[in-house]
């Protein structure tokens, strides 16, 4: 409740009553070699509000990434438009700006390294904030140490594991401390305990430093810790609603491609062998819960 | 991979590693360009010897160093053989009214020093310093001419990239050979006639891989928040110690004494 | 095939500041059809022994022996046990290089001499079992697939070669629910009909208990549990000392059981737990 109240008077004080992120009639085609073009978005509406927690599914090809690259300008839209904080991608002299609010951790964390060691990678993004030496410095220490990668501060990012690289991103993202952050599938690779560690970051940054976070995901699990969860497929938002809201739809979310995590699906069998169950058991301890 | 790439940078401990950006490339400079000003045999066992002091107080691989020398192989036997035929003087051995002479040998000799010794130190330098110091470094030292309205913040940028982009595309190729050979290509394995055009598959996406690397980086870099070298600040801060001026002084000394040798015989 | 992994030890970058010792001294021997798993937590050195396995690296110490050939060597002999290994790399990108979908799926058959009827068959198979349009896909290029397609067309290119060994490093990673579940159906159904030797390193210990009859648990570059997937996969102390956490349904049974409920707690599956929940609770008559 006071996450909210703050949030109210911070959004009060900046762009008035604009939401932070807004997509109005947003399309997107890439353009083929060969002629032809895929329309990997088509028409989206959207508003995300400052401070929120937005976790966003959909199956593959479903228009995800392209999507959350509209948000940092790094696409621009067919048609439509996106404003960030107020501020329309589409305007050139506006993107730095926009930058600066909106960091971004890719799909791939090997297309965003920029450095030749794992410190001044997570170095970049501060730097170019023009912050001093010091402030550097303490930023670049607390991301490497919140994700466990101290003891590879000066490697080369091309010389770490498959869930290293993840990690060296996602500590790149955090070091910046933008006011919005998206991560497009930034645990695919981490192990359970590293999930737990960045989901568990994502919601402090959100609780109590008001950070917005849109985290794309396919892990159902994942996406109950958000408090908003939006569905995409073919290159619409088909859902938008509480993870308990979305997930209340099991059938047709497997008609979508999509399952249910886990809690939920152990329920829903249960109840298929005669057990009565309440609905919208989200996690495994609820579900316990429920049947002791 | 498990060797060093050339223009790799290994971060350390040591006293090199430890110098001043603008110190390091004050010295390498100068000790590509004494072979040029001092011919002499002498002059130059101190120099080399100088050289191997320096790599071993790097720390640096001893076989990974002379293995980075691999990349000039074709140039210096190229420059060895123009020098062999192109150098007047007593012929030993006529060909077709080409001859190669004593003094050939000996200038494609000295041609070979050099060359290895340019590798060796410029590895040197990129071994123990990272792109971004050295960037950070030739922009501190070419900061006097930003003032005349030159673009040195860009220039070390492009520089930091490009030092940067050198393992890039050895890391490459690889990937390429180990993606090719993991779905049985003949690359490394079998009769070299059947390995040689194993190697044209690898070319041709090495080539187009190369430019979407470079694509990646800029758009990562954009994605970043990079507007302008202007804008930015540097993780690491350059400032002189009393090693930075003991180093100075000694490489000083090392030119002295070589300009010294030089002067006393002619 | 019978792999026979004898102390193997890897280091990167040996002698120089960088040096990292990924594996030392593993020992495991994989038999012809056996399913294995490989669990352990970030940078244990699960792709490193992969691309051991695979021949790919030159082991710094012991061996990795394909019917008693060393994996790496480069012998005509060697070869010919290699082109039976196939392996799926962590991250297609490492895998992908070709400039159109179908070329990039063609590539392995084509170096196994088939013919071009076969090829185009092998590639249209291949692209099926993954779930990508044939049509769609015919004039893509590769690298601009999104990151789900991509994972589909590098295991593709993989499969297509039909080896009798098959290395998946984080098969699921990116693949969305749907697309996981056939995945892990179809190549299980394949595994079942060719007496494949199927060898899957996973995150997702949902994918590990499906696929995996036996599991194998790295920490730190050493084999620190080797056993039938349903006891490594459902001993807690076991996985978190390796930063997992049980699969959520075995979470579930042992919650269950600390609260009094009389049920096994070695059920990997939702389905499996399920049912074991709904046993205890009508033999006690719905009562607990
Ligand atoms: N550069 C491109 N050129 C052409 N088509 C593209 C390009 N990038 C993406 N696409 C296509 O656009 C559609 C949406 O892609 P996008 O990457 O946004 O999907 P996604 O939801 O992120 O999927 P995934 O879960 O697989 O990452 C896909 O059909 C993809 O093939
Ligand atoms: N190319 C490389 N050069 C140098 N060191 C490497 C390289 N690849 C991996 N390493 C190091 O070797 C160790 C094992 O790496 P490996 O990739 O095998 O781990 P992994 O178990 O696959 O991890 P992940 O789950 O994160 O993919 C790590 O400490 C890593 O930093
Ligand atoms: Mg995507
Ligand atoms: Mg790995």
């Amino acid at each position: 409740m006071s996450k909210k109240q703050a949030l109210g008077n911070q959004a009060l004080e900046s762009q008035g009553a604009r939401p932070f992120i807004e997509l109005r009639a947003l399309t997107h085609a890439y353009a083929l070699e060969g002629g032809g073009e895929v329309r990997a978005l088509q028409g989206i509406d959207l508003t995300i509000e400052r401070g929120e927690f937005v976790a966003l599914v959909g199956p593959n090809g479903s228009g995800k990434s392209t999507l959350v690259r509209h948000l940092n300008g790094l696409l621009l839209p067919t048609s439509g438009q996106v404003w960030v904080d107020g501020l329309l991608t589409a305007h050139p002299s506006s993107l730095w700006k926009i930058r600066e609010r909106v960091g971004m951790v890719f799909q791939n964390p090997e297309n965003q390294f920029v450095a030749s060691t794992v410190e001044e990678d997570v170095a970049f993004g501060p730097e170019n904030l023009g912050l001093p030496p010091d402030e550097l410095r303490r930023r670049v220490d607390d991301a490497l140490k919140l994700v466990g990668l101290t003891e590879y501060a000066t490697h080369p990012p091309h010389m770490l594991s498959g869930g290293q690289k993840q990690r060296t991103a996602i500590a790149g993202a955090l070091a910046t401390r933008p006011a919005c952050i998206i991560l497009d599938e930034p645990t695919s690779m981490l192990d359970p305990l590293g999930r737990r560690r960045t989901l568990e970051t994502l919601r402090s940054l959100n609780q109590d430093q008001g950070i917005t976070i849109l985290l794309v995901t396919q892990s159902m699990d994942e996406a109950t810790a958000a408090e908003r969860m939006l569905v995409m497929v073919r290159g619409r938002v088909v859902s938008d609603g509480t993870p308990a809201e979305v997930f209340g739809q099991g059938q047709r979310l497997r008609e979508w491609g999509l399952g249910l995590p886990s809690a939920l699906e152990i329920a829903d069998r249960l109840r298929e062998r005669g057990l009565n169950l309440p609905a919208g058991l989200l996690t495994v301890e609820q579900l316990a819960s429920a049947l002791c | 991979m498990s060797l060093l790439l050339p223009g790799m940078h290994v971060a350390g401990g040591t006293p090199l590693h430890r110098l001043d950006p603008r110190v390091k490339m004050g010295a390498s400079l100068l000790l590509m360009v004494l072979p040029f000003v001092a011919p002499s045999l002498p002059s130059n066992l101190l120099l080399a010897g100088f050289v191997v002091a320096l790599a071993i107080l790097s720390a640096v691989p001893l076989m990974a160093l002379v293995r980075t020398l691999r990349v000039v192989v074709w140039t210096g036997i190229f420059m060895f053989v123009f020098r062999l035929f192109t150098t007047p003087g007593t012929p030993l051995l006529t060909v077709g009214g080409i001859s190669v002479t004593l003094q050939g040998l000996g200038a494609g000799a000295v041609q070979i020093y050099r060359l290895c010794l340019l590798v060796v130190v410029s590895s040197l330098l990129t071994y123990t310093t990272s792109p971004a110091q050295l960037a950070h470094g030739v922009e501190a030292v070419l900061e006097p001419l930003a003032r005349l309205g030159l673009p040195v913040r860009e220039f070390a940028m492009v520089l930091t990239i490009a030092l940067r982009f050198v393992p890039t595309l050895f890391e490459e190729i690889e990937k390429i050979v180990k993606a090719q050979e993991a779905r049985g290509a003949l690359i490394r394995t079998g009769p070299l006639w059947k390995r040689v055009p194993g190697w044209v598959p690898v070319f041709v996406p090495l080539f187009v891989s190369a430019f979407r690397r470079a694509e990646d980086l800029a758009t990562a870099m954009e994605a970043r928040g990079f507007r302008s070298a202007h804008q930015r600040t540097h993780l690491y801060r350059l400032h002189l110690t009393r090693h930075d001026l003991a180093a100075s002084l000694l490489i000083l000394a090392l030119g002295a004494v070589i300009l010294f040798v030089e002067w006393r015989m002619g | 095939m019978l792999i026979s992994v004898e102390g193997l030890g890897y280091t990167y970058a040996p002698s120089t500041p960088l040096a990292r010792t990924a594996l030392r001294g593993v020992d495991l021997e994989i038999r012809q059809g056996e399913r294995v798993g490989i669990l352990g937590p970030t940078g244990s050195g699960k792709s490193t022994l992969a691309q051991l396995i695979a021949g790919l690296l030159r082991p710094t110490s012991g061996h990795v022996l394909l019917d008693g050939v060393a994996a790496h060597a480069r012998t005509a002999d060697a070869r010919l046990r290699r082109l039976k290994v196939g392996m799926a790399f962590q991250y297609p990108e490492h895998q992908i290089f070709e400039q159109t979908v179908p070329r990039e799926v063609a590539f392995g058959p084509r170096n196994l001499g088939l013919n071009d009827a076969e090829v185009e068959a092998r590639v249209a198979w291949a692209l099926d079992i993954v779930g990508l349009d044939p049509v769609e896909m015919a004039d893509r290029v590769p690298l601009t697939l999104s990151g789900g397609e991509m994972r589909r067309l590098a295991l593709a290119g993989i499969l297509a070669m039909r080896p009798p060994v098959l290395i998946l490093d984080e098969p699921t990673a990116n693949l969305d629910p749907r697309g996981r579940q056939e995945l892990l159906t179809r190549v299980l159904t394949w595994q079942a009909e060719t007496e494949l030797t199927l060898i899957v390193i996973s995150h997702n210990l949902d994918d590990l208990a499906r696929l995996a009859e036996r599991v194998v648990l790295l920490v730190a570059g050493q084999v620190a549990a080797d056993g039938p997937a349903r006891e490594v996969l459902s001993d807690r102390p076991l996985l978190e000392d390796a930063s997992f956490d049980v699969p959520p349904p075995v979470a579930l049974l042992q919650a269950l059981r600390q609260s009094g409920w009389a049920v096994a707690t070695n059920r990997l599956l939702a389905e499996e737990a399920a049912t074991e929940i709904a046993q205890v609770w009508s033999s006690t008559g719905g009562m607990v």
